[in-house]
């Protein structure tokens, strides 16, 4: 185990065991730094996260025999029932890069970068429903109320900011289904729970002051608020929570200095501006996010899932909304990665592409495509990452993930694995059993290794 | 002939040749080589354990791999073919083509083993029988007959035994605020404090006992206990998940609870109505209220036709059901033998799937909260009135319609003429209203053409008018006459009487089906009497038609004391309490009495609570009672003890947290705006819309909701939609509702910090409790501070204290009003929050 659970609840200061006073009274943060118990080729996470469940086919991974068999009926049951034929994806493809993968016609920005990618073209989840599917691609598991990814990474490893959330999520501007489960702790301690920021304004719930109080009020509340904590807590010492709970409240002093500071772009230049699209409607909201997302690696925070906006849920008219969200994050993609690389930071970055799981090789509805968790695609590039290599096939008309199956707790164990934790190790005890993000399965998805 | 040769391979190890010692020996190097590791060495993954003969034919969790016999047959020939999934072996290289026949062979010679791959192994125990070595669990034996007089004669043995002793007494002033918030979850008023205290130095034992008496038969005690339960139970007014609707009421769950926990409901009918209240006592409406317990849980309303879907939402929300009631009522972890029989306690997946049955039997429901025989009287003024309102609406409408029909081009003419229709067609319209194209376009135009009744009676004559007005009276009069509808409560309902079919599910896979179950409870809490025998008695005894009476047996188990579970029953509410008054529990692993919980630090303590509590007819405010008037509990906090750090022998008083729902009242009380209106739907306080981050929410929560003083209720009514929390609750650890949750985390983040610096409710309430000093104290700034001290900490300020306070208050400020920020600093005490 990397933290057991004695030593995890005497940090959070829940329990004391053994240990002596004065240790207690030392007792780090549970978000401080760790060092990750493996050779780590990652120290951070980006996961752009396509909501709503793109289409492999349509993207980046044409079928022939799918356009050859076009029309023709299959027999198949679908989420909403009423299935059509075979339908064949509405956009053309070019081959790009040395490795000559494939890519549609509205990625093409993002297609600058393909030699550096790693496709897994055989994912397959549970559930044909968004939510259970949401709840298991962010926690393995297709129910509410388990630990989501980020959390079980910075529970694993802590972050490098103190003065920052280790586990970030820049949402949906519309919502994501399912709400904040997607990013909850579940059963480990609430503070390794995401942290929801919002790209403009004030990024963190209660982090505006309250009407009419400045910054120089609060600090005369909290220089109050510790003399008098200081002095209950010298009549009560051993009780570290009590102290841990006074330092809190300097952190959250420090938090709303820095969280204002991050959202604020005036430091980027012009051109960075402009590469990330955030002063062009079509790619504003998820260009921010973007270039928030670099904002916040730099800064040391851990996980940062971004999702996109509205919803990838193509059940009519695929190629309006594939187009419409390939335009909306094409350019900010393609301006993340090259900023990264620029920076260096993509060194130890991962960045990942998916959504919750795909959508069907047959038509429903006007040009659409109902769900499938049979099979999907997602690409993974950057730290550890072997460019220009595609793992698994689907079947040859993209209905179901058939060579190399990826499960979702094969793609949790890779993430965990490139960060330097194995992830049979990374456990937690909980309700008499050990848990782990990839349950009792999972394996590292080698092939994609640098 | 064929089959019992095979049979016989199986059995009895055959009979060995040199050549057949050769294979056997290559073939286990092999399995030590690659596989013994990850299966019966370091690791036993997937269940299957291939270090003995026995183990390696049991096969895992997903099924027989090793058929002795058949070789080409077996599963695990397919794995190291990589055939099926898992391919094996998972780390390293393929077995070659050549190793993997060995393999097939030895299998098709029986799999011959001569002695275990690791030397010593006994083989994996099978977990589907339950024996009586299981039974001797302390948690699973029967009640102990342990002899005592009080709580601290245990605690002081056991302190004794470790050469410790008991902190010193704590003083009056903190016990008198540790029994408010400990019992009903609200700080003391100056004036209830001095009275207390005054009380409690006078005559302390006296004292005391009065004031535990006093607060147990306060309403505002249920409230605060009922929030335990409800954590325990999963409880929210929504379903969770995408939709996540509202569930208008669920709150009679709450109610239910809070009215039990007033009354002393003995805990065993608690637990009787709250599995089986429509079938023990079906002319109870709180018995019916209360098997909204079973329900409680996430839930959706999936309307799609993929049968695949509903199979598994089904199979999940039985899960929940069963679960629920395994970790909530007796402290097992039942989920975990969903998918395989437990690992560690014995519980079969077999009793699990039998359990299952019990809830298979029906499902949610909305019904009516009231005796048959209301609901029998209810039907029938129903079926009496509503014929004659509807013939009342006919006549009156049907008078109308004829009477207005000279009226209709004057009335409708003007609308007419402003659709975006032809001439032709606005003739039609007002023309030939009746024909085809005329009915088309009236429908298409709705919206546009709708009149008021009212509009054309204004235009009649005064005569039609009069007549029209007696039969509109006579609609409003039947309308005024119309039945009181009956509550409705949200709860658990059987299909019928017939149960239905339930299916052990192979790996927890909802699509494998195994075979089909009878009823039937858990096995280890079993003793002499078969759940075929609870159910023949529930029948015989049934109080009402239409229900399987499968609850009724499973609550009869429950709570049976010699043959059933309800001694482990006992044993964990009495820790549940135990935990709430101090802490930690006597067994701090308070939802997992199993073989890796923790076991009892006192065990006679333990025991001999459970015996006054079934002695009481388990009454919980009678524990309470022996609890609180313990010098045990009566210790002040102070330094730790050598030999004690954490305080598992209670030699001091450990400060607790209060949790989110009261340090959300005791702002309220504080401020002096705290509404102590009681009962009914919960309430929908304002939550900042930045956490309303869900999409496609069916009812979604309102926007725009107001601080109102409806609002500002006991945090036990307000409204838990699952999939939009309120961030102040969440950021305090208020559990998520979506498993049963025996013991709150207990975090310490900036989060909280930030919440009590920003949050506009809290500083609302600092502007109130502002006011309220004021008010009172006038403008000096000492008294001020003094009554600011005295209504959020329950004390007067010290002089070190009142000088810096004041020094704050004389501060140039900026906008802000000092004396509010002043307030909202003592909300953000330790001393605030915890409580001594």
């Amino acid at each position: 185990m990397l933290t057991t659970r004695r030593e995890l609840l005497q940090r959070a200061g829940c329990g004391f065991g053994s240990l002596a006073l004065a240790d207690l009274l030392r007792a780090e943060s549970p978000l401080s730094a760790k060092t990750p118990p493996h050779p780590a080729k990652a120290r951070a996470i980006i996961w752009l996260f396509m909501e709503g469940a793109p289409s492999a086919v349509d993207i980046f991974d044409p079928k022939s025999e799918l356009t050859k068999r076009d029309g023709q009926k299959f027999d198949i049951d679908v989420f909403n029932g009423n299935p059509g034929p075979l339908m064949k994806s509405p956009f053309s493809f070019k081959r790009y890069g040395k490795s000559g993968a494939w890519m549609c016609e509205h990625y093409t920005n993002v297609a600058k970068h393909i030699d550096d990618f790693a496709f897994i073209k055989s994912c397959y989840s549970e559930s044909n429903d968004h939510v259970p599917a949401l709840y298991q691609i962010n926690t393995g598991i297709p129910r509410p109320g388990f630990p989501s990814a980020g959390s079980w990474i910075t529970y694993g490893l802590g972050t490098e900011n103190q003065s920052l959330p280790g586990y970030v999520v820049l949402g949906n501007t519309q919502g994501v289904k399912g709400g904040n489960l997607n990013w909850s702790s579940g059963f480990l301690p609430t503070t390794f729970q995401g942290t929801l920021f919002r790209p403009s304004g004030a990024p963190v719930i209660h982090l505006t002051r309250p009407q009419g109080v400045s910054r120089e009020d609060q600090r005369a509340q909290l220089d109050l608020m510790a003399k008098l904590n200081q002095r209950h807590l010298d009549a009560r010492p051993g009780e570290a929570e009590l102290l841990g709970r006074m330092q809190s409240f300097e952190l959250a002093y420090r938090m709303q200095a820095e969280a204002t500071d991050l959202v604020d772009f005036s430091s980027e230049s012009k051109a960075t501006l402009e590469m990330y699209g955030v002063n062009q409607e079509e790619t504003r909201s998820f260009g921010t996010k973007c270039l928030l997302a670099r904002r916040l690696i730099e800064r040391g925070v851990r996980f940062v899932q971004v999702f996109s906006d509205g919803e990838w849920d193509a059940h009519s008219n695929l190629a309006g909304n594939h187009r419409d969200h390939c335009r909306a994050t094409d350019g900010p993609i393609d301006a993340l990665l090259t900023d990264l690389k620029r920076t260096g930071l993509i060194d130890h970055t991962l960045v990942i592409w998916g959504g919750e799981f795909g959508r069907m090789p047959v038509s429903q509805g006007n040009g659409g495509r109902d769900h499938n968790p049979n099979g999907f695609g997602m690409f993974m590039t950057g730290a550890g990452i072997k460019g220009g290599t595609s793992l698994g096939e689907l079947d040859e008309i993209g209905f179901k993930a058939a060579v190399d199956r990826v499960s979702v707790h094969d793609l949790h164990a890779t993430m965990l694995h490139l960060l330097g934790i194995d992830h049979e190790e990374l456990t937690y005890f909980h309700n008499s059993r050990s848990y782990r993000l990839t349950d009792v399965a999972g394996k590292v998805l080698r092939k994609i290794l640098a | 002939m064929i089959r019992s040769l095979q049979l016989l391979l199986v059995l009895t190890p055959v009979l060995v040749t040199a050549a057949e010692n050769d294979l056997e020996s290559k073939v286990t190097a092999l399995l030590k080589e690659r596989c013994l590791e990850c299966h019966g060495g370091e690791k036993t993954k997937g269940g299957f354990d291939l270090a003995t003969r026995e183990g390696l034919l049991k096969g895992g969790a997903d099924g027989v791999a090793v058929v002795a016999g058949q070789g080409e047959k077996s599963r695990l020939l397919q794995m190291l073919r990589h055939e099926v999934e898992p391919a094996m072996p998972e780390k390293g290289e393929n077995l070659s083509e050549s190793e993997i026949a060995l393999v097939a062979e030895w299998i098709q010679r029986g799999a011959p083993f001569s002695k275990p791959l690791i030397a010593g192994k006994t083989p994996p125990k099978d977990r589907g029988v339950v024996t009586e070595a299981d039974r001797q669990h302390w948690a699973f034996q029967p009640m102990k007959q342990v002899s005592g007089k009080s709580v601290d004669e245990f605690v002081l043995a056991a302190q004794k035994a470790r050469g410790l002793t008991h902190a010193p007494a704590a003083e009056a002033r903190v016990l008198v605020r540790r029994a408010f918030f400990g019992l009903v979850g609200l700080p003391p008023s100056p004036e209830e404090m001095t009275r207390w205290i005054e009380r409690i130095e006078k005559e302390r034992t006296a004292g005391l006992a009065e004031l535990v008496e006093h607060l147990l038969a306060r309403p505002q005690h249920g409230e605060r206990w009922a929030r335990h339960w409800l954590d325990v139970a999963r409880y929210a007014d929504s379903n969770g998940m995408e939709g996540d609707h509202d569930r208008p009421h669920a709150h009679q769950f709450r109610d239910f609870v809070i009215r039990a926990l007033n009354d002393d409901m003995p805990y065993d009918q608690f637990v009787r109505w709250q599995l089986a209240g429509d079938e023990i006592a079906p002319d109870e409406p709180a018995a019916i209220a209360a098997t909204g317990f079973i329900v409680a849980g996430i839930s959706e309303n999936l309307e799609v036709p993929m049968e695949e879907e509903k199979l598994r939402l089904r199979a999940n929300e039985l899960d929940d059901m069963v679960s629920t009631t395994g970790q909530a009522l007796l402290g097992l972890t039942l989920a975990c033998a969903r998918c395989h029989d437990h690992k560690y306690d014995p519980l079969p997946t077999r009793d699990y799937y039998r359990l299952t049955r019990v809830f298979n039997g029906g499902d949610r429901a909305d019904a009516p909260l009231a005796t048959r025989a209301e609901i029998a009287q209810y039907d029938a003024a129903m079926s009496k009135w509503q014929p004659q309102r509807d013939d009342a609406v006919k006549a009156r409408d049907a008078w109308l319609n004829e009477a207005r029909a000279p009226l209709l081009e004057t009335v409708l003419g003007p609308k007419v003429a402003r659709l975006p229709i032809s001439d032709e067609e606005k003739q039609s319209l007002l023309k030939q209203p009746l024909s085809e194209n005329a009915k088309k376009l009236a429908a298409r135009f709705r919206k546009e053409l709708r009149t008021s009744d009212k509009a054309y009676v204004e235009l009649l004559k005064p005569k039609q008018r009069r007549r029209w007005k007696e039969l509109d009276d006579r609609v409003s009069e039947l309308e005024g006459q119309k039945p009181r509808e009956l509550p409705q409560g949200f709860v658990f309902a059987d299909f019928g009487p017939e149960p239905r079919e339930t299916w052990f599910f192979e790996r927890g896979d909802f699509l494998a089906r195994k075979e089909k179950m009878d009823l039937g409870f858990l096995s280890v809490l079993q003793r002499g009497k078969s759940a075929e025998d609870y159910w023949q008695s529930a029948r015989t005894n049934a109080q009402r038609e239409g229900s399987t009476q499968q609850r009724r047996a499973l609550a009869d188990w429950m709570t049976d004391l010699d043959h059933g579970a309800g001694v482990l029953l006992a044993r964990v509410m009495v820790n549940r309490v135990w935990q709430h008054h101090f802490g930690e529990g006597l067994v701090r692993t308070v939802s997992d009495f199993g073989t890796r919980g923790e076991p009892p630090t006192h065990p006679e303590l333990l025991e001999w609570l459970v015996g006054e509590f079934i002695r009481s007819g388990w009454s919980v405010k009678r524990l309470h009672r022996l609890i609180m008037t313990s010098a045990c509990y009566q210790q002040a906090t102070g330094t730790p003890q050598p030999g004690d750090l954490d305080n598992r022998w209670l030699t001091r008083r450990r400060p607790l947290r209060i949790e989110s729902e009261i340090l959300r009242d005791a702002m309220l009380s504080a401020a002096g705006t705290l509404n102590p209106k009681m009962h009914g739907p919960s309430v929908k306080a304002p939550i900042p819309i930045e956490a309303m981050q869900a999409r496609n929410v069916k009812d979604p929560y309102p926007k725009d909701a107001q601080d109102t003083p409806e609002t500002r209720r006991r945090s036990v009514y307000l409204f838990h939609k699952r999939v939009v929390q309120n961030p102040l609750m969440l950021a305090f650890d208020a559990p998520d509702s979506q498993q049963s949750c025996g013991r709150r985390m207990n975090t310490v983040v900036a989060p909280q910090a930030l919440a009590l610096l920003n949050d506009p409710f809290v500083r609302q309430r600092a502007k109130e409790l502002a006011a309220r000093v004021q008010e009172t104290a006038g403008d000096d700034a000492k008294a001020q501070v003094r009554l600011a001290f005295h209504l959020c900490l329950q004390r007067a300020p010290s002089a070190e204290e009142e000088k810096d306070a004041l020094a704050f208050l004389a501060a140039p400020n900026s906008s802000a009003d000092a004396l509010t920020s002043f307030c909202q600093t003592l909300f953000g005490l330790n001393e605030f929050i915890y409580i001594d």
